[in-house]
């Protein structure tokens, strides 16, 4: 029990951690809105 | 009165505050022990007890941690929805230039796919390291000056050139919203 409550706090302050800085680390935002815009509308061969 | 502490930086403002509480705490036990000692009388059940205090701390704390949670992941989510949107105008902004005239139509088209390359391979990895490059500001006012200059002769094409300078200061505004979360 006291095991599962640990690894939930552990948990919930990575998330914390993680999404703080949106645009750091591995969990964050990505380019891919502009990666589609560029591919489907700007080159001209799409 | 306690403005004091907005002066102090925030690691040492964790060390005092948590010294503060601490300290008032374990100054209270010490001067009270003894009297609540004489005053409770001596009970079989106060692990029990002290187990329902700590399980009520642990309520607390984890409400805070679940509301911290959650207001990161909002603000998370805002930043990914501007993010879109700042790539959605620029798209819309596009397709309103593809109704102008040559050459200028060319012109500002080149400058948008020139904005969008500089924001997947420069811009992106430098905030990612949570910096902010000058570039894209320097090529934003290129194409603001661009299309600003440019004289409608037709009543569409006047149409077209509002709702183009409408859509670029919504671009512009997405884009700010960007950089301000960097």
């Amino acid at each position: 029990m006291e095991l599962w409550y640990v690894v939930i706090i552990g948990v919930t302050v990575f998330l914390i951690a993680a999404m703080d800085h949106p645009f750091r680390g591995t969990l964050s935002i990505s380019p891919q809105a502009f990666e589609i815009v560029l591919r489907t509308l700007m080159t001209p061969s799409s | 009165m306690f403005y004091w502490i907005y002066g102090v930086p925030s690691l040492a403002l964790v060390a005092l505050f948590s010294v503060t509480f601490v300290g008032f705490v374990w100054l209270g036990i010490i001067l009270t022990r003894s009297r609540v000692r004489r005053w409770v009388a001596p009970e079989e059940d106060w692990n029990e007890i002290m187990g329902l205090v700590l399980s009520a701390y642990g309520v607390f704390y984890g409400i805070v941690l679940g509301l911290i949670a959650v207001g990161t992941h909002q603000n998370f989510e805002e930043l990914d929805q501007t993010v879109e949107q700042e790539a959605a105008t620029l798209g819309t902004l596009y397709r309103d230039v593809s109704g102008y005239p040559e050459p200028i139509q060319d012109e500002l088209q080149a400058m948008q796919r020139g904005y969008c390359r500089f924001i997947i391979e420069e811009a992106w990895p430098a905030q990612q390291r949570g910096v902010i490059t000058e570039g894209g500001t320097a090529r934003v006012t290129a194409f603001e000056q661009k299309l600003l200059a440019f004289e409608p002769e037709t009543p569409g094409q006047e149409v077209l050139h509002a709702e183009t300078i409408r859509e670029f200061n919504a671009f512009v505004e997405a884009r700010r919203q960007r950089l301000y979360g960097v």
